[in-house]
């Protein structure tokens, strides 16, 4: 009985509400997608920034401003660097609706990981690489995109992946700003008859079915970029 | 001359590594450079190619001050050898070779492929042009190295121990690669623990100890009659072992 009008709850509320919760799927999907992808490409340059050697007083400057980035973002919730931003632009003018306020927060938020993530790789490759890059002659931005970040990314690719199937999972916060992602979509659809289990047990599997996804594809990609570069290490 | 070092400094935190050295290097030169660990070898070659900087000195490279040439032109002209290959493990083996010709040189791919194809047959590496590097063996690695820094066609070459990282049977196979390059007339550098290389290939022999070049002789002189006592010692050392081993 009370599994019938469970499940019966549940084929109401996925029926009545399907439009909404494909788009909430989409909006969930743009904002991982976007996020991961601009998160990747500012990490990009903020790692380089970060990793730098011989940094002059500007080079420096930059790497304080990227550390104190990396810092703040790490240390506080999505959600409220989503109010902060939402509302803060607002009153500075900016007329911006909640998904595109969501995607610079997701942006802004994966930037700050991925570029540790991309550190760490940077950091995992051994010196003598850019060395003998620079040895035959590449500038140390040369050295970097053809020799060191290829290596470092191939190293980075399961923690870039897993900061995707993160951010798939973490813009439901993002439901603060007015987003309608997958949880806010659901949730909406529950409240309207107070089934709010029926509605997150919806959402629950639609999560789930994403994140089993992304990391059977993103599993996939690995191995077609192929296995982690291991190194020996240098000995002069 | 090509290379011209005076009074050279270079001192790592308070530790002097190379105390006011001076040497001259004739184009075409092969100078083979000993010393025991320590003695500031690898800091002298890297001063040369500006991979360290140094405190007090000056290096003139074709008669020019290095710290006023462009680092990455004055790079492009002299070819590093490392004890641990530093082969680019991103790029195959034909690629490790054109990289530096095509972002550094400029040249088209053609033209950088056919230098590669060129060098590599010269280190008997044709037939793996396509392998991954992590693919080959030691001496592999090394003959590749080799070959991508005489693709850069460089005026000299400074190999920091190229053999001290392989295994013994791996060791005659570059020290062949590296006598076929001297026949190509560039002048080469070469800190290297073996002796009966070091006999043969040089013209040179420079003995390094604790941050001072002592002897700095021909090299049939170098063998029979050192003028240093440390010299003596040093080698008196070798035979030694040699007859242990
Ligand atoms: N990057 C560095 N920082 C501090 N000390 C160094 C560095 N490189 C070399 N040294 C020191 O300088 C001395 C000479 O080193 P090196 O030139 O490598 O000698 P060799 O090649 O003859 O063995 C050693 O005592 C070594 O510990
Ligand atoms: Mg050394």
């Amino acid at each position: 009985m009370i599994l019938t009008g469970f499940f019966g709850w549940i084929g109401r509320i996925i029926s009545e509400y399907s439009r909404q919760i494909l788009l909430g799927i989409g909006r969930t999907l743009l904002l991982s997608l976007v996020g991961t992808v601009v998160g990747f490409i500012i990490a990009c340059l903020f790692s380089y920034i970060k990793t730098k050697k011989e940094a002059g007083i500007v080079g420096k400057i930059l790497k304080g401003f990227v550390n104190g980035y990396v810092t703040i973002i790490r240390g506080t919730p999505m959600m409220v660097q989503a109010l902060i931003f939402y509302y803060s632009f607002k009153m500075l003018g900016v007329n911006w609706d909640p998904l595109t306020a969501g995607l610079f927060t997701v942006s802004v938020n994966t930037t700050a990981y991925l570029t540790e993530v991309l550190r760490g790789g940077i950091e995992s490759v051994d010196e003598g690489q850019y060395e003998a890059a620079r040895s035959i002659g590449m500038s140390g931005f040369k050295s970097m995109l053809f020799i060191v970040y290829p290596q470092a990314i191939k190293n980075s690719m399961a923690s870039i992946g897993n900061e995707f199937i993160v951010n798939i999972k973490d813009t439901s916060v993002l439901n603060v700003i007015g987003v309608i992602e997958v949880y806010n979509a659901c949730l909406m659809a529950g409240n309207k008859y107070y089934k709010v289990v029926e509605a997150m047990c919806i959402a629950a599997v639609i999560y789930l079915i994403m994140t089993l996804t992304s990391s059977y594809l993103l599993k996939r990609l690995e191995l077609r970029i192929g296995s982690p570069v291991k190194e020996i290490t240098s000995s002069n | 001359m090509i290379l011209e070092i005076k009074n050279l400094k270079k001192k790592f935190d308070n530790q002097e590594v190379l105390k006011d050295v001076s040497l001259t290097v004739d184009k075409g030169e092969v100078i083979c450079v000993l010393g025991s660990s320590g003695s500031g070898k690898s800091t002298l070659l890297r001063c040369i190619n500006l991979l360290n900087n140094y405190d007090d000195g000056e290096i003139l490279f074709n008669g020019k001050n290095i710290l006023d040439a462009n680092v990455n032109e004055l790079r492009s002209k002299i070819g590093m050898v490392f004890q641990s290959f530093n082969l680019f493990n991103n790029l195959n083996v034909l690629k490790n070779c054109m990289v530096g010709q095509t972002k550094v040189l400029k040249k088209n791919k053609e033209e950088a492929r056919a230098k590669a194809l060129e060098t590599l047959e010269l280190v008997g590496m044709s037939d793996f042009i396509n392998k991954n590097v992590k693919q080959l063996s030691g001496g592999q690695k090394q003959r590749v190295a080799i070959a991508r820094s005489l693709c850069m066609e460089p005026d000299i070459i400074l190999f920091d121990e190229p053999t001290s990282a392989l295994d013994p049977e791996m060791v005659g196979e570059v020290l062949n690669v590296i006598k076929k390059v001297k026949e190509t007339g560039v002048t080469m550098i070469i800190v290297t623990h073996e002796m009966q290389f070091a006999k043969e290939v040089s013209s040179r022999v420079l003995f390094m100890n604790d941050g001072v070049i002592l002897e700095d002789s021909p090299t049939k002189e170098f063998f029979t009659n050192p003028k240093n006592d440390r010299t003596k010692e040093f080698l008196k050392r070798y035979l030694d072992n040699k007859v242990n081993d």
